[in-house]
């Protein structure tokens, strides 16, 4: 017999308990409503284009004389990094003596279309670190990538491990085909080239609409769900709407990039096989000799930890270390947990180098 | 308002599939709750039921809005978030529908009802919700075909085209009248006629691209068709599931919400179970395939009108976007050779500087010598121009020597480095080293 032991009492309680939060939430979320993230000081100091280079402000001594650049990923935009002060991985790393830059890739138009993946690794990241290098008067810098910036920044590090003190991968990507990437299983029948020429850039709407549907029942159901139970404690309201703000910002993807990217790696799982080509050079990984610190989640459905643990088995560094955080592929950067482990993981690894 | 009519196009197709389709998956998944529920031999004693449910809402609270239920107010409520609401629309409402819904058939079961009739109901509004879901107009695109299948009204296309795009597109260019008459002055004013109708005649070139339109519709049509049988599907896997689970599990579920959270968890591993399969995989490619396909032919076919007519079209911006990157690039390059000049030129003129300076110096030195030539320089001025010659080479050449410092070090930081990197510094659940 099913287990389910319901008093009438009870459930009239909780649906009346329920419709009174359902009737209050507007209120209390409409106060949040206007919350956006990002909450540390910054400031543009080198552009390409309307690729910014973000320098944060420093918040106390510099306890590592190297610059740090954390490259995000060309999906939704980096402020998940620094949501607000008390979950925040960016002002983590500030507190604790880390020069943080950070590439902005803004919200490309339809005339960024033609922006490819070359110019994304060498233009753009291979720019603000010639710049960061000639700025500080430096011979190289420390290079965090997040998620897809990850395989952005290894790709880069493999091209020029001399630019590359040390390489921090986060969720990132490296074998597209490992047996329970759904987000691989369902794109590898996509006609790429009619989908980007038919939308010229990859609408962020239609991005969203992609991820919501790995999780349907959890991301467009439960989730507002709960919302409503925990809507009369302000900070949860404040943290859900910060979060909702980041989701659904989405900016789209320019076309040319998009289809090298979900060619080469999403299709041909090309980055393992040493054939995805950048700018007529072909990414041998075991040319990426910088030490490498390789973090992901356990329960990341997005980029699951074997497509991540695969650096390890292709990478030409002797010096790399993984770190396995228990949450999921957001969680790593905004849960009270990570905020508490992730960031002193990640600068006493780069204080040891 | 977008600026960009075909960005905007395909937003509002983005989203109106979500609304359509999301709405449609709550009633199945709702009615498949409904069969499942009636399909098992549940007694009213089971539930620990007496009397049944009373009104749910009966104290509800006084409304200050126009909502005339906490249904009502949370649909008002939701729409507030255009970014998230068409994904998330209907959330807290169906969690307040399925408890209505548990409510009806547990009194249904308390009344004495007879199960199997019970069960047959359950069914028989199961199949209709599927029947519906398979009907689903998946997007306003379909709709506009639906709605010109017995001719290409231009009342009605315009209708179509302002409920996708919120206002009428060419307020800045031609006047709609103008657009559609265009349009169905060109061959056939009946679709299906139009598709099997040899292209022949001055219109020719715009006949194809008209039937080039229909056809990917068409397929377009078909490809959804099938994700839906997918998702029907995965609501049939998700029930049984459930139902098995309740049946056999150790869980004990004391109330709504239990009960639902436990069927998000059987519908997540059921769709996940689906989405795995080669067979969706195709069908979603397809699925995304057919949709692109369609914008494609449409948008040949709106770029062959907006010349006609002299009005901006994708080919023409999409030309003016490669001239601009090209600029662009070429300009980058000029910066960076003129950087490279620039370079160059300062380090020419530095060293020329520091000729000029060493002439000076020689002369200086002269002129001293041949005024004083008895005096010879004291310690302290040879340490003064020491100093001098040391900041004049730092000068010239400090690029060079700060990178030497840097070098340095970092060769000091590499041997203070930890010999065994598999030190476990890190308090955390786990922290391997593939080496």
């Amino acid at each position: 017999m099913p287990k389910i032991s319901l008093s009438p009492d009870a459930v009239q309680r909780e649906m009346k308990a329920f419709s009174e939060k359902l009737y209050n939430a507007d209120k209390n979320l409409g106060r949040a409503a206007t919350l956006t993230p990002g909450c540390s000081e910054r400031e543009r100091v080198f552009s390409i284009g309307n690729v910014g280079l973000y320098h944060y402000k420093p918040l106390t001594a510099k306890s590592n004389a190297t610059p740090l650049l954390m490259v995000y990923a060309l999906v939704n935009r980096a402020e998940m990094a620094d949501l607000q002060p008390d979950r925040s991985l960016i002002r983590s790393l500030l507190e604790q003596g880390i020069d943080i830059y950070l590439i902005d890739w803004d919200y490309p138009n339809g005339a960024d279309r033609l922006r490819s993946l070359e110019d994304y690794i060498n233009r753009y990241i291979g720019g603000c670190i010639d710049y960061l290098i000639g700025a500080h008067s430096i011979d190289a810098v420390n290079l965090l990538g997040i998620c897809q910036g990850g395989t952005m920044s290894t790709c880069y590090s493999a091209l020029y491990p001399e630019k590359v003190r040390n390489l921090i991968t986060t969720v990132t990507p490296i074998d597209f085909h490992t047996r329970n990437d759904m987000l691989s299983h369902i794109f590898r029948h996509v006609d790429v080239e009619a989908l980007v020429d038919g939308d010229g850039n990859l609408s962020g709407d239609l991005l969203n609409l992609i991820f919501l549907s790995l999780k349907p029942f959890r991301l467009a159901q439960q989730k507002y769900v709960e919302l409503i139970n925990g809507s009369d404690d302000p900070a949860t309201v404040e943290m859900f709407m910060r979060m909702e703000h980041w989701i659904f910002d989405s900016p789209s993807l320019a076309g040319q990039a998009f289809k090298d990217f979900a060619k080469q790696f999403y299709q041909r799982n090309s980055l393992i096989a040493g054939d995805v080509e950048v700018g007529g050079r072909k990414v041998n990984l075991k040319n990426l000799t910088s030490p490498v610190l390789n973090i992901f989640g356990r329960d990341d459905h997005l980029v699951p930890p074997s497509a991540s643990k695969a650096l390890a088995d292709y990478v030409g560094a002797d010096d790399y270390t993984e770190l396995e955080f228990p949450g999921g592929h957001i969680g790593i950067y905004v849960s009270g947990r990570a905020h508490k482990l992730v960031p002193p993981s990640i600068v006493e690894w780069l204080n040891a180098r | 308002m977008s600026n960009d009519p075909f960005g905007q196009f395909s937003n509002i197709f983005a989203s109106e599939f979500a609304k359509h389709a999301g709405a449609a998956a709550m009633k199945a998944w709702q009615e498949a709750l409904k069969s499942s529920f009636g399909a098992t031999s549940f007694s009213p004693d089971s539930f620990g039921l007496g009397d049944g449910f009373k009104t749910w809402f009966g104290e509800e609270s006084a409304d200050n809005t126009n909502a005339s239920s906490p249904f009502d107010y949370f649909q008002q409520f939701l729409r507030q978030f255009p970014g998230a609401g068409t994904a998330g629309l209907g959330a807290g409402s169906d969690f307040l529908q399925f408890g209505e819904y548990i409510q009806k058939y547990l009194d249904m079961f308390a009344a004495g009802s007879d199960p199997s009739k019970i069960a047959e109901q359950m069914s028989s509004a199961f199949q209709q919700s599927l029947d519906q879901l398979s009907g689903l107009s998946a997007s306003p695109w379909m709709n506009l075909f639906d709605k010109n299948a017995e001719g290409m009204r231009p009342d009605v296309l315009l209708q179509s085209m302002m409920e996708m795009f919120g206002s009428n597109p060419f307020e800045n260019g031609i006047s709609p009248s103008e657009f559609f008459s265009a349009i169905g002055n060109l061959g056939s004013n009946d679709f299906t006629k139009l598709k099997s109708s040899a292209a022949i005649g001055p219109a020719r070139e715009w006949q194809i691209a008209m039937q080039d339109v229909v056809e990917a519709a068409d397929r377009y049509r078909q490809a959804q068709a099938r994700m839906q049988q997918h998702t029907a599907a995965t609501f049939d896997g998700a029930s049984k599931q459930f139902w098995q689970e309740l049946g056999h599990g150790e869980q004990e579920l004391t109330s709504i919400r239990g009960i639902y959270d436990f069927w998000v968890d059987c519908a997540e591993e059921a769709y996940a179970e689906n989405v795995m399969t080669d067979a969706y995989s195709r069908d979603f490619g397809e699925s995304i395939n057919s949709q692109a396909n369609l914008k494609l032919k449409w948008g040949a076919l709106l770029n062959r009108l907006f010349e006609m007519l002299n009005i901006p079209n994708r080919r023409e911006v999409d030309g003016v976007i490669k001239n601009l990157s090209n600029i662009e690039m070429r300009l980058e390059e000029v910066e960076q050779q003129s950087n490279l000049g620039n370079n160059e030129l300062a380090l020419t003129n530095a060293a020329a500087i520091r000729e000029l300076k060493k002439e000076i110096e020689a002369l200086r030195i002269e002129i001293k010598t041949s005024a004083k030539s008895t005096v010879k320089p004291t310690t302290q001025t040879a340490k003064k121009r020491k100093s001098k010659k040391q900041a004049s080479k730092k000068t010239g050449d400090g690029v060079r020597d700060n990178k030497k410092d840097n070098s340095k070090a970092r060769k000091r930081s590499t041997k203070s480095k930890p010999k065994d990197s598999r030190a476990s510094e890190f308090e955390i659940a786990k922290i391997t080293n593939a080496n």
